[in-house]
């Protein structure tokens, strides 16, 4: 098959994951999306597992393209893949997920303009008995895919997850795509690059395809806590004015007791912190099999900072450096200024407003009353008008409902005026 | 003397409303557009309740509800939206055992409700006779299964192999739901997290002092507030507050995880209750989420005589410790150990000293010493129920 230009173009990075990325190539090809138009990239890191003659004999009912290298990393992969690419929409899966039979069409139905970033749903798989870790990742994962689907959610750097996303290739190539100096959280880094860039991030939950993700356990989910911790330095240098919103801005000589505690540890002490890990590794075993399940999430916690800032350690290699690190990115320019909107004008026309001025804070009033802020969030997207109505409905029910009861008495009938009663009598 | 219950829309209060005289108080559901939004209890005075003279009290239960109704119809946010129709289909389940006359109030009832495609599944848990699938078939729509293995979480568990759609909602044969019930319950399912829904349960009738004495002791509402209960929000072994099995719905996928209901727990075993809190505390501890929304509304009839409150009340305890018992003993949660303690210096022992002295407004002695004496049994009654359960295992 081949035609010289495709609509969708699904780049997948992977390495060693033969039977995984076997599966997944059958699961695309089931896909409700017109085949004829849309290819598929694979991306192979340095496998030697077979992937590569899998491959080559693969008989695949789309335009199939694969390419090898020695060990680049996925940021570098998908950008290989990216480069190779003639979609007008670009879909990176991970190759550890199993598409749902809609993805490709659910993504795409959502590129209705070159500004948009789909970022689909990976749901994990029913797991039986799964230990106190796996539990409580599968809590955060979900709980993370709850809140994009929330009506007022604004999006953040962080919403945007590598294993299944999708972004117009003009967007992406005029981003120059991943910076490869990442070798985690280098889907952050592009989120953040991207919302700056005035991208619109939107949450498909038709998109979705299954994590089939086994492999995470506490040790692996610790490794990676280190390389986290490395990866936020070079992003507070990246973006100084994200630093309020990284897990590293929490922990300067000026900071609490605990974290200065943990901090001393890691990055003057890591000899002893290490053993005092390792410690605290056999102690949550013992706590899980007499089910103390707050203790063991607490030393957890613990142990995830440690590691976390054993990686920032690794980068900075001092605490003075950290501190230099931390004072320097909080000099950096916040736009913060709040735009005043009167609900009086009515709320179409306040929402209008929001999408004119796209404001990072805002002052609500209804007339001469206050209604609330919204504060700035580092981060995260400027206001939208879609974020209006939800904001109120979320966090000024109380403020808004006094405000109406003094303005519009509904004397019509009898819930009118217990209402406004109610909200005057508070 | 009996209290009289009362269901009435926010927006359309009569001025009066007239009573039979040997009514002397009065339970009044307060609603707005059919959601449940709060409930009172006021005087009956000369056979009638005047609204005009109860508005105080009808604001200061159903006031902040109001306030946030007004507020989101100014924003057009369809506060309705959960009386629509859900993409996901149920199926619900009624296990029952030699109660016909109650259980036809309560087909009549599920027949009432909106037609979404639900399928309605009658457990006959080893009856005594044919009555029940007599009464069934004469229904017609209806399908009937006859489960032979004695016990409430046998019929549960067979409801959930029998069940066509992905949702199973169980409601007692001796409820009646509400029109909006199933819908609301469905409306809650949206997300994978969230592996159960309950309702909120009110007194169908309040006509005899054994049924005043249990609404008054062990009532089922949980309030008027849609509340997310999950590990992060609460302890996950208390489950008291969470709702109960009388009405609940379950995703039948969660059993892959957390297993079926213990067969040794609840009604026509030795442990009287506990099936559905103990069944609530594997889904809280696995991570997942169980909704309790109130305008999931159906109405409960309590046990008519004195007697059987009391015998209802010593059931509770005797639950709530053999699954206490058993989550220790199976699941090894060390964790449970501080409820019973909790429980029995903050509340029992307060209840039983205020009872035994009579302060004013406490509970009868013998309800708060039947639940006290169902604890002490509840463990043992757990072991006992435990080896019968293996024993029909083997046999059956």
């Amino acid at each position: 098959m081949d035609s010289g230009c495709q609509i969708a173009s699904v780049i997948i990075p992977t390495h060693n994951r033969k039977n995984l990325l076997q599966g997944l190539l059958s699961s695309l090809a089931q896909q409700t999306f017109p085949l004829q138009q849309m290819e598929v990239i694979v991306v192979a890191d340095n496998c030697s597992d077979g992937t590569i003659e899998m491959l080559a004999a693969y008989n695949a009912p789309f335009r199939l393209e694969f390419t090898s290298g020695p060990g680049m990393g996925a940021a570098t992969a998908r950008n290989t893949g990216a480069l190779r690419a003639s979609g007008r929409v670009l879909i990176f899966i991970d190759d550890d997920i199993d598409p749902s039979p809609g993805l490709v069409e659910a993504h795409l139905a959502k590129h209705t303009a070159s500004d948009v970033v789909v970022i689909g749903y990976l749901p994990l798989p029913l797991e039986e008995d799964p230990g106190f870790y796996r539990i409580l990742l599968r809590k955060w994962w979900e709980d993370e895919f709850g809140e994009f689907l929330l009506p007022g959610h604004r999006f953040s750097y962080r919403n945007l997850l590598s294993g299944n996303f999708s972004v117009s290739r003009e967007r992406f190539t005029q981003a120059k795509g991943f910076d490869t100096s990442f070798d985690c959280r280098e889907d952050y880094e592009l989120g953040a690059r991207l919302l700056k860039g005035g991208a619109n991030f939107v949450f498909s939950r038709d998109a979705y395809g299954y994590h089939l993700d086994t492999e995470t356990d506490l040790k692996r989910s610790l490794g990676r806590k280190r390389k986290e911790g490395a990866a936020d330095v070079l992003f507070a240098l990246r973006h100084p004015d994200l630093l309020p919103d990284l897990q590293i801005s929490k922990y300067g000589s000026l900071s609490g007791k605990e974290s200065s505690t943990l901090s001393h540890y890691a990055f003057e002490q890591n000899k002893v912190g290490d053993f005092m890990a390792g410690h605290a590794i056999s102690l949550m075993h013992m706590l899980e099999q007499l089910k103390l399940r707050s203790l063991w999430q607490k030393l957890s916690n613990k142990v995830h900072q440690y590691w976390y800032l054993r990686g920032a350690a690794d980068a900075l290699k001092s605490r003075t450096a950290l501190d230099e690190l931390i004072s320097a990115s909080s000099t950096a320019d916040i736009k913060s200024e709040a735009l005043k909107i009167n609900l009086k004008l009515g709320l179409p026309e306040a929402e209008r407003i929001l999408d004119f001025e796209r404001p990072s804070a805002m002052q609500l009033f209804y007339g001469d009353q206050f209604i609330g802020e919204v504060k700035a969030i580092a981060g995260a997207e400027d206001l939208r008008g879609k974020h209006l109505r939800p904001i109120i409905a979320a966090k000024f029910l109380k403020e808004m409902s006094e405000a109406l009861a003094l303005d519009e008495p509904f004397k019509t009938h009898l819930s009118g005026r217990l209402t406004t009663k109610f909200a005057q009598e508070k | 003397m009996p209290t009289a219950i009362l269901d009435l829309d926010i927006d359309n209060l009569p001025e009066a409303i007239e009573l039979s005289d040997r009514y002397d108080k009065a339970f009044i559901l307060l609603r707005q557009n059919k959601v449940p939004l709060g409930k009172i209890v006021v005087p009956v005075i000369d056979n009638q309740v005047i609204t005009t003279e109860i508005l105080s009290e009808i604001i200061a239960s159903t006031g902040p509800a109001l306030a946030k109704n007004m507020v989101l119809d100014y924003l057009g946010i369809d506060r309705n939206e959960h009386l629509s129709q859900s993409k996901v289909k149920a199926t619900i389940a009624v296990c029952t055992r030699n109660r016909t006359s109650d259980l036809r109030k309560c087909i009549e009832g599920l027949l009432k409700l909106p037609d979404d495609g639900q399928e309605i599944l009658i457990i006959d848990n080893c009856p005594s006779n044919n009555d029940t699938q007599l009464l069934v078939e004469s229904f017609g729509s209806l399908r009937y299964v006859r489960e032979d293995l004695p016990g409430l979480n046998n019929a549960r568990n067979r409801a959930l192999k029998e069940a066509t759609h992905d949702v199973v909602a169980f409601t007692d044969d001796d409820a009646i739901p509400d029109y909006g019930w199933l819908r609301a319950l469905m409306a809650n399912f949206s997300g994978t997290q969230t592996a159960c829904v309950t309702g909120l349960t009110l007194p169908l009738e309040l006509e005899t002092e054994g049924q005043e004495a249990f609404e008054s002791y062990s009532p089922f509402s949980k309030g008027f507030k849609r509340v997310v209960h999950s590990m992060a929000s609460r302890n996950p072994l208390a489950t008291g507050q969470v709702g109960a099995g009388a009405n609940m719905a379950i995703r039948k996928q969660i059993v892959q995880t957390i297993g079926f209901f213990d067969e040794a727990l609840d009604a026509g075993t030795l442990t009287q209750s506990g099936g559905d809190h103990e069944f609530f505390l594997r889904i809280l501890t696995a991570g997942y989420q169980i909704i309790y929304d109130p305008a999931a509304l159906s109405w409960h009839r309590h046990r008519r005589t004195m007697e059987e409150t009391k015998k209802a009340i010593w059931g509770y305890g005797v639950g709530v410790y053999a699954f206490w018992t058993r989550t220790l003993i199976e699941k090894g949660e060390l964790g449970i150990i501080k409820l019973p303690i909790n429980w029995f210096f903050h509340e029992q022992l307060r209840a039983l000293i205020k009872s035994a002295i009579k302060w004013p407004g406490s509970h009868p002695f013998t309800l708060v010493w039947a639940e006290l004496s169902g604890c002490i049994y509840g463990p043992w009654a757990y072991l006992a129920s435990r080896k019968r359960a293996h024993k029909h295992l083997k046999n059956g």
